[in-house]
C-alpha cells in the first residue's frame, strides 16, 4: 500500500476516534492535516488521474470530507459545512461508476438542503433539488426538506415547527433549531409590513416568544428600528422612509434635446 | 470511466479554508481549471482577489493570474491586464493560447499608447508602469529570438523603442529587406511626424553603417528628412570615384529624387553639389553656348544655366571643345561632365524632356471620341463647349499634339471671354513639360510688351496661365516674365493669368519677392484677380507652413468679395500641406470660423495637412463635420478631403464613404463621389466603380457629374478586358453626351470624364504617391486645387499636373533611350490600349430612327465639312513636310496601327514593329500569355507586377523598377549603341529651326490680329 495513503489511513482512524469521543477540538485539527495530505493524491477531484489507488483514494478522502460536514454541524459552524459539503459533492456528483455511491450522502445531501432553507437561500435550495432525480426524491431525508420548503413557502410555520420531532437524523437538530429561527425572522417581516402596530401580547404570540422579556431583547437586537410604547410595538417607522420621486426633468429635457441634434445629422 | 469535474464549487470552497496549502492547491487546481469554470469562479473573484492583496500569501502571483485569467473570459481586458501585470513572470508570453495572445496585445496597445503620450507633453517616462515595460520587452526579445523579425520591428516601432527596432533589424538575417520593411512601416504606420523622421534617422544610420549600404534607399529616407546636404554628399562621393556603374547609381538617385517633385529640395540638392563651371573645364565653352540657345532666358541666364537641358547635350561637344584648349585632366573632364548630366536630371528636365518625347511618340488619342462629342454638343452651350475645349487639352496632355484644335479652329473661335481664357490655357496642359519652347508656343498669346492692345486680355490671360501649367514645378526659366507681365498689366484678367502661372512656376519655393508681388495684387482688391492671388499664393507657400497664413487669415476676415475668401482659404490650405500636427492650430482657428467659406479652407487644410496618412484623427474630425456643418459646402468638403486623406490606402476609401453616398443631401454625395475619385485614382479598384456606380444616374446633375469625373479617375488605363465596366461606362459617357435632353452639368461632367479616361494620349494614370511611397506635392496639390472647378472653370487644368505617365524608360549612361527589350508576363490584351472607334459606330449612334432635327442635319453637314477640311489639311500637311500624318493613321483607318509620330525612320520603324507584332498576334485569335515590350514602353501600373527582365540581354537595369525611369548598365560597353525614342521635338539644331517656325507662325497671326478672337496659330515644331 501507498505510504502516503497509509498515513492518511492511519490519521482518519485517529479522527474517528476522536470523532467518537466527541472530541472536536482533536478532530478539527487532525482534518485540516487531513485535508492537506489530501490533497497530494492526484485521483482526486479535480484531476482524476488515474492511479491504481484511485478507488482507496477516492473512498476515503470522501468519508473524510462526510466526517467533516457531520463535524461542523456538530460544532455548529455553518461556514465549515458549506466549504465541506462543496468539496464533498464532487465525490457525489463525478465519481459514480469509480466507487460505490456511499450510504452518507442523502443524508447530506438533505442537510445541505436543510441549511439552504435555514439561510432563507430558497433559489439556491431549488437548484440543488433540479439536481437530483425523481427517485431521490422520495428518499426520506430529501423528503423532509423538501416538505419543509413546501410548508415554509405556504406560510404553515406550526408545521415547520412541528417537524422538528420527525427528524429523519439526529444531526439535523440542529438546523431545525435555527429554523425555528428563520421562521420568526420571516413573521416579523410579515408583520412588518401588515400591521401599522401590534400589541406586544399579539407581538408575543405571532413571534413566538414566550416572555415579554424575549420580545424585547429580539427587538432590540434585530429590529432597532421598531418602537415599543403604550404597550404596542409600532411598525412605522421602517415604512416612513419612502423617498418621494422627482420627474428628472432637466435629464429628460437633455436627452430629447440630444435626440433631435442626432436626428439632424443622420445622413 | 474517464471522470470529470462538473464544478469548480469544490476548489472555490477550498479556497475558504485556513491552512495556506490548502489554498495554493485550490488555486493551482483552479488556474488549471479556469477556462472551463470561468462562470463560477467569477463570482468568486473577490476571494481570490483578497488573497493576491494579502501581503503575507506566499503565491500572490499566482492568485493574479488566476483573477485576470477570469476577467479575460469576462472581456474586461483592462482589469485582466492589471493583474496579469500582478502575475509578473508567471505571465507567460509564449504560451500559445487565445488568452496569452489577446493580453499581449492588449499590453502592447496599452505600452504603445502610453509611450506615445508620454512623448507629447514632456518626458514623462515614469509613467509608464514598469512591469508593463517588462513584459513587452521580454515579447521583443522572444521575436527577435524565435527569428520574427518583421513583428519585432513592427512592435518596436509601435511602442517607440528605437532601442529594440535597432537591435531587431541588426540582428535579422536579411537586414536590406528588414530596412525596406522598416520603411514602409514607418510610412505606412507612424502618423507622427517628428517620430517618423527618428526612426528614418536611425534606418540612414543603420544603412550607414552596412559593408554595403543600399544608397538609393538611403537618399529615398534623407529626402524625407529633407537633409540635403547628405544627398548632396552622396551624389558627389559616386561621381568621384570614377566609376561608370557608380555614376550610373547617382543618375538614378537623382531620377528617383525627382519622381517626388519635392522642388525645393532637389533645387537646395543641386546648389550644393560642386559647380561645373568652377571646376575650370567649361570655363571657355560655356559662355558662348548659353547664348547660343538661351535666347528666351536671357534675364534668368545666370541662376539658370546649368539647369538647362541644352547642357546636357551640347557638353560633350563643349567638353570636346574644351579639352582642346585647357590640356584638362581626363578624370576632371569626365567628372564635370557627370556632374552636369547629373544637374540636369536634378532639376527635373531630363525626366521632363524624356517623358515628353515618350507621350509624343506613343500617343494614342482617339480624334473620333473628340469629334463626337463637337458634333453633339450644342454649338451655344458654352459650358459644353468649353468642356470640349478641356477634353481635348487633358486628352492631349504632355503630348504637343494638337491636331483637334488645328482641325477646328472656326468652332474653336466660338469661345469668347472667359472661355477664351480657358482655351488658351487648355495650350498649356496640351504642351506641359514643353520646357525650352514653351514660351515660343504661347507667343503669339503672350501680352506684347509696348505693342498696343494685341490680343484680347483673356487669351493673354490664358497663355499666361498656360505658360505657368508649361513650367508647373519646374519655373526657374519663367519665372522672371511672368513677374514682369504681372508687374506691367492692370487688367485683372491678365493678372489672373499671371497669378496662376506664377503660382504653378513657383510651386512651393516660398519665394519671397514673387510672394511680395502677389500679395500686391491681393490688396488690390479686385474679385478676380485676388482670389488667383489667394491661390497663388498657396502654391507658392505649399508645405511651409510659414508665418504668411495668419496674414492671408486676416485680410480673408477683411476683405467683403467672398471669391477671394475662397481663394485665400485655398491659399492657406496649401500652406500647411503635409504639415500633419504642426498644423492643428492653423485648422482649429479655420474650422471654427463664422465664415463657411472659411470653413470650407479648413477642410481643405485638414485634407492637405493630413494628406496620405489616413490618420484616424482627421478621419474622424473629417465625418464630423461631414454631417454636422450648416453650410452644404463644408459639408462637401469635408467628405472630399477624406479623399486625400485616404488616397495612401485606397481599399478603405469606399467603405469609409458607402454611406454618405447615400445620403439625402447632393452636396455630400457629390463629395463622396470625389473623395472616391481621388484616392482610388487610376487604381481601378473594383469596390469604388461599384460605389460610383449607381451615383452617375443619380436624381440630381452636379451629382452625376461628379460621379462621372471620379470613375474617369478611377478608371483611367484599365481597359475593357480587365473589368467590363469600363466599357460599360464608355458607353454611357457617349450616350449621355449624345443625349439631347441630358441636363448641362451631367453633360460636362461626361465630357470632361472622357477627356480624363484618355488623358495624355492613355499613357498617363494620376499618381498621388510615387513608387517610393513618397507623396507627389505636384500631383495632390493639383488635385486639390482642381477640385475647386465647382466655382471656377479654368481651375480643371490643374488635374493635369497629377497626370504621370506610365512609361518604363531605360537609359544608358549618356543618358540615351537604348534599344532593350523585357518581358510583360501577362496577357497583351489585359493591358493593351483600348480600341479605337469606328467611324461607322459612332455615325450610328448618331443616327436614330427618330425624326431628323434641323441641329442634327447641321450638325452633319458640318461635320461633313469638317471632314473635308481635314482632307485637305491633311493632305496639304502631307505635301508640305513628306511625311505621313499620324493622325490621319488612327482617325482613318480606324486601326491599332502605327502611332509614332514624325520622325527619323529607324526608331519609327521600332515602334511600328512592335505594334505591328501585338496586332498580328491578336488577330492570330490565340493570345500569348506573354508580352515583349521595348524601351520605351507603356507600362501600366496595374501591369507592374508582371513586368520581369530578361536574362542575358545586354542591359541590366540598376534598380529592378517595373517603371518610371531606369538606368540601365551596358555589359557590352564596346559594341555601338543602337538607340530608340531620338525623334523628339528636341533641342539640337530642330530646336532652332522650331522656335524660328514658331516665331514665323506668331508673327502671321500678329499681323492678322484684328480678324477674330484668336485661334492656337497652326505653329510647326518641327520634329
Amino acid at each position: 500500500m501507498d505510504p502516503a495513503l497509509t498515513e492518511v489511513t492511519q490519521l482518519f482512524g485517529r479522527f474517528k476516534a476522536a470523532f467518537l469521543r466527541n472530541d472536536f477540538g482533536t478532530c478539527s485539527s487532525l482534518l485540516a492535516q487531513l485535508k492537506v495530505l489530501l490533497t497530494k493524491f492526484p485521483s482526486l477531484p479535480p484531476s482524476f488521474q488515474k492511479t491504481p489507488n484511485s478507488v482507496q483514494e477516492l473512498s476515503i478522502a470522501r468519508e473524510i470530507y462526510e466526517h467533516a460536514v457531520v463535524l461542523s454541524v456538530k460544532t455548529e459552524d455553518q461556514d465549515a459545512f458549506e466549504r465541506d459539503f462543496f468539496q464533498l459533492k464532487p465525490y457525489y456528483t463525478d465519481t459514480c461508476g469509480v466507487i460505490p455511491p456511499s450510504p452518507q450522502e442523502y443524508p447530506i445531501l438533505g442537510l445541505n438542503l436543510l441549511r439552504l432553507l435555514v439561510q432563507n437561500r430558497i433559489a439556491e435550495f431549488h437548484t440543488e433539488l433540479e439536481l437530483l432525480s425523481a427517485t431521490v426524491l422520495e428518499n426520506p431525508c430529501i423528503k423532509h426538506a423538501v416538505e419543509l420548503e413546501q410548508s415554509f413557502m405556504e406560510g404553515a410555520y406550526n408545521r415547520v415547527l412541528s417537524a422538528r420531532q420527525t427528524v429523519p437524523h439526529d444531526t439535523y437538530v440542529y438546523f431545525m433549531d435555527l429554523l425555528a429561527k428563520t421562521v420568526r425572522d420571516e413573521i416579523a417581516g410579515c408583520s412588518e409590513k401588515a400591521y401599522n402596530y401590534l400589541s406586544i401580547a399579539d407581538a408575543k404570540k405571532i413571534l413566538m416568544f414566550s416572555s415579554d422579556q424575549e420580545l424585547n431583547e429580539y427587538i432590540t437586537e434585530e429590529h432597532p428600528e421598531w418602537e415599543i410604547k403604550d404597550g404596542s410595538v409600532f411598525f412605522q417607522k421602517a415604512k416612513e422612509s419612502q423617498p418621494c420621486k422627482e420627474i428628472p426633468s432637466l435629464q429628460l429635457i437633455n436627452q430629447t434635446l440630444s435626440y433631435a441634434r442626432e436626428l439632424e445629422r443622420i445622413v | 470511466m474517464a471522470a470529470m469535474v462538473s464544478s469548480a464549487s469544490g476548489l472555490l470552497a477550498m479556497l475558504g479554508e485556513q491552512h495556506p496549502a490548502l489554498k495554493l492547491h485550490a488555486l493551482h487546481q483552479l488556474n488549471s481549471l479556469v477556462h472551463l469554470f470561468w462562470p463560477e469562479i467569477s463570482t468568486s473573484v473577490p476571494t481570490i482577489e483578497s488573497l493576491y492583496e494579502d501581503e503575507e500569501f506566499d503565491q500572490r502571483q499566482l492568485a493574479a493570474l488566476v483573477v485576470s485569467k477570469v476577467f479575460y473570459y469576462l472581456g474586461e481586458l483592462n482589469d485582466s491586464l492589471s493583474y496579469a501585470l500582478g502575475a509578473g513572470p508567471l505571465f507567460d508570453v509564449s504560451e500559445d493560447s487565445d488568452y496569452a495572445h489577446t493580453l499581449l496585445a492588449k499590453a502592447i496597445d496599452e505600452y504603445a499608447s502610453l509611450k506615445s503620450k508620454s512623448v507629447k507633453p514632456s518626458d514623462d517616462e515614469a509613467m509608464v508602469d514598469p512591469r508593463l515595460e517588462a513584459i513587452v520587452e521580454r515579447m521583443l526579445d522572444k521575436c527577435i529570438l524565435d527569428g520574427k523579425y518583421q513583428q519585432a520591428m513592427g512592435m518596436a516601432v509601435e511602442c517607440r523603442r528605437l532601442d529594440k527596432l535597432e537591435e531587431a533589424i541588426t540582428s535579422s538575417d536579411n537586414v536590406h529587406a528588414a530596412l525596406s520593411y522598416c520603411i514602409n512601416l514607418s510610412h505606412s504606420f507612424v502618423n507622427h511626424r517628428e517620430y517618423r523622421c527618428e526612426v528614418l534617422r536611425l534606418i540612414v544610420k543603420i544603412y550607414q553603417r552596412l559593408p554595403s549600404p543600399d544608397i538609393l534607399s538611403i537618399c529615398q529616407c534623407l529626402m524625407f528628412l529633407n537633409e540635403p546636404e547628405a544627398v548632396a554628399n552622396i551624389l558627389e562621393k559616386l561621381l568621384v570615384s570614377g566609376n561608370k556603374d557608380e555614376a550610373l547609381l547617382a543618375y538614378q538617385i537623382a531620377f528617383d529624387l525627382v519622381e517626388n517633385e519635392h522642388q525645393a529640395f532637389l533645387l537646395s540638392v543641386r546648389n550644393r553639389l560642386p559647380d561645373p563651371k568652377t571646376l575650370a573645364v567649361n570655363r571657355a565653352a560655356q559662355p558662348a553656348e548659353t547664348i547660343d540657345q538661351g535666347t528666351s532666358e536671357t534675364s534668368s541666364q545666370n541662376e539658370n544655366r546649368n539647369a538647362e537641358p541644352g547642357d546636357v547635350h551640347m557638353s560633350d561637344a563643349s567638353i570636346a571643345t574644351s579639352s582642346n584648349t585647357h590640356i584638362a585632366d581626363p578624370n576632371e573632364v569626365s567628372y564635370a561632365e557627370k556632374l552636369t548630366k547629373l544637374k540636369g536630371i536634378l532639376s527635373g528636365e531630363t525626366s521632363i524632356k524624356l517623358t515628353l518625347q515618350f507621350l509624343f511618340s506613343h500617343n494614342k488619342s482617339d480624334l473620333l471620341i473628340l469629334k463626337t462629342i463637337k458634333q453633339s454638343v450644342e454649338m451655344r452651350n458654352s459650358v459644353c463647349h468649353s468642356a470640349t475645349i478641356c477634353a481635348n487639352a487633358l486628352m492631349h496632355a504632355g503630348t504637343t499634339v494638337d491636331t483637334f484644335l488645328r482641325e477646328n479652329l472656326e468652332w474653336l473661335s466660338r469661345a469668347t471671354n472667359w472661355a477664351k481664357f480657358s482655351a488658351t490655357a487648355g495650350l498649356g496642359v496640351i504642351h506641359r513639360g514643353h520646357l525650352q519652347q514653351g514660351r515660343s508656343l504661347m507667343a503669339p498669346y503672350l501680352p506684347q510688351s509696348g505693342a498696343v492692345g494685341g490680343g484680347s486680355p483673356y487669351s493673354e490671360g490664358g497663355a499666361l496661365y498656360a505658360l505657368g501649367l508649361i513650367h508647373a514645378n519646374h519655373g526657374e526659366g519663367i519665372k522672371q516674365f511672368l513677374r514682369d507681365s504681372l508687374r506691367n498689366t492692370s487688367d485683372e484678367v491678365i493678372k489672373h493669368g499671371a497669378c496662376l502661372g506664377l503660382g504653378l512656376a513657383a510651386l512651393g519655393t516660398a519665394d519671397e519677392e514673387i510672394y511680395e508681388d502677389v500679395k500686391n495684387v491681393l490688396y488690390t482688391d479686385s474679385a478676380v484677380a485676388s482670389e488667383a492671388a489667394g491661390i497663388s499664393m498657396g502654391l507658392l507657400m505649399v508645405g511651409t507652413a510659414s508665418e504668411k497664413a495668419s496674414e492671408m487669415l486676416a485680410y480673408a476676415h477683411e476683405t467683403q468679395h467672398e471669391k477671394i475668401i475662397r481663394g485665400l482659404a485655398l491659399g492657406i490650405a496649401l500652406t500647411v500641406y503635409g504639415r500633419e500636427e504642426e498644423a492643428d492650430t492653423l485648422i482649429e482657428q479655420m474650422t471654427r470660423d463664422q465664415d463657411p467659406i472659411l470653413r470650407y479652407g479648413g477642410m481643405y487644410a485638414l485634407a492637405l495637412a493630413y494628406r496620405g496618412t489616413a490618420n484616424n484623427k482627421a478621419i474622424h474630425q473629417l465625418l464630423h463635420f461631414a454631417v454636422s456643418d450648416v453650410s452644404d459646402d463644408v459639408r462637401r468638403t469635408a467628405v472630399l478631403a477624406l479623399g486625400f486623406v485616404m488616397y495612401s490606402e485606397p481599399e478603405q476609401t469606399p467603405r469609409i464613404v458607402s454611406l454618405l453616398s447615400e445620403s439625402y443631401n447632393p452636396h455630400v454625395r457629390y463629395g463622396a463621389a470625389l473623395a472616391v475619385g481621388i484616392s482610388c485614382a487610376g487604381t481601378g479598384l473594383s469596390e469604388a466603380i461599384s460605389l460610383l456606380e449607381p451615383l452617375t444616374s443619380d436624381v440630381v446633375d452636379f451629382v452625376r457629374q461628379g460621379a462621372l469625373i471620379a470613375m474617369a479617375m478611377v478608371m483611367i488605363q484599365t481597359n475593357e478586358s480587365c473589368d467590363s465596366r469600363v466599357g460599360t461606362f464608355r458607353r454611357q459617357l457617349e450616350k449621355i453626351i449624345l443625349d439631347k435632353h441630358e441636363d448641362t452639368m451631367s453633360k460636362m461632367g461626361a465630357i470632361l470624364a472622357s477627356g480624363i479616361l484618355d488623358a495624355g494620349g492613355r499613357n498617363v494614370t494620376i499618381r498621388l504617391l510615387s513608387k517610393t511611397k513618397h507623396d507627389k506635392i505636384t500631383a495632390v496639390v493639383g488635385l486639390a486645387v482642381f477640385s475647386q472647378f465647382w466655382y471656377w472653370y479654368p481651375l480643371i487644368y490643374f488635374i493635369s499636373l497629377s497626370f504621370s505617365s506610365t512609361a518604363f524608360i531605360g537609359l544608358n549612361y549618356d543618358l540615351k533611350v537604348p534599344k532593350f527589350e523585357f518581358l510583360s508576363n501577362a496577357k497583351p490584351s489585359l493591358f493593351e490600349y483600348p480600341r479605337s472607334t469606328t467611324p461607322p459606330t459612332s455615325t450610328s449612334t448618331v443616327k436614330l430612327p427618330t425624326a431628323v432635327l434641323s441641329t442634327t442635319a447641321k450638325a452633319k453637314s458640318r461635320a461633313k465639312r469638317d471632314a473635308e477640311q481635314k482632307a485637305i489639311a491633311d493632305k496639304a500637311s502631307e505635301k508640305t513636310s513628306g511625311e505621313k500624318s499620324t493622325e490621319k493613321g488612327t482617325g482613318e483607318d480606324g486601326s491599332t496601327g502605327s502611332s509614332s509620330g514624325k520622325g527619323q525612320k529607324p526608331s519609327e520603324k521600332d515602334a511600328d514593329s512592335m505594334q505591328v507584332d501585338g496586332a498580328t498576334e491578336k488577330k492570330a485569335g490565340t493570345e500569348q500569355p506573354f508580352e515583349i515590350l521595348t524601351n520605351p514602353a507603356r507600362v501600366v501600373p496595374a501591369q507592374e507586377k508582371y513586368v520581369r527582365f530578361l536574362d542575358g540581354s545586354r542591359y541590366v537595369p540598376v534598380k529592378l523598377a517595373p517603371s518610371g525611369f531606369v538606368l540601365l548598365r551596358d555589359l557590352q560597353p564596346t559594341e555601338a549603341e543602337v538607340l530608340a525614342l531620338t525623334d523628339t521635338p528636341s533641342t539640337t539644331p530642330a530646336a532652332g529651326t522650331g522656335s524660328t517656325t514658331a516665331q514665323q507662325g506668331a508673327a502671321a497671326p500678329a499681323l492678322a490680329v484684328d480678324d477674330e478672337p484668336q485661334p492656337p496659330q497652326p505653329f510647326e515644331y518641327t520634329a
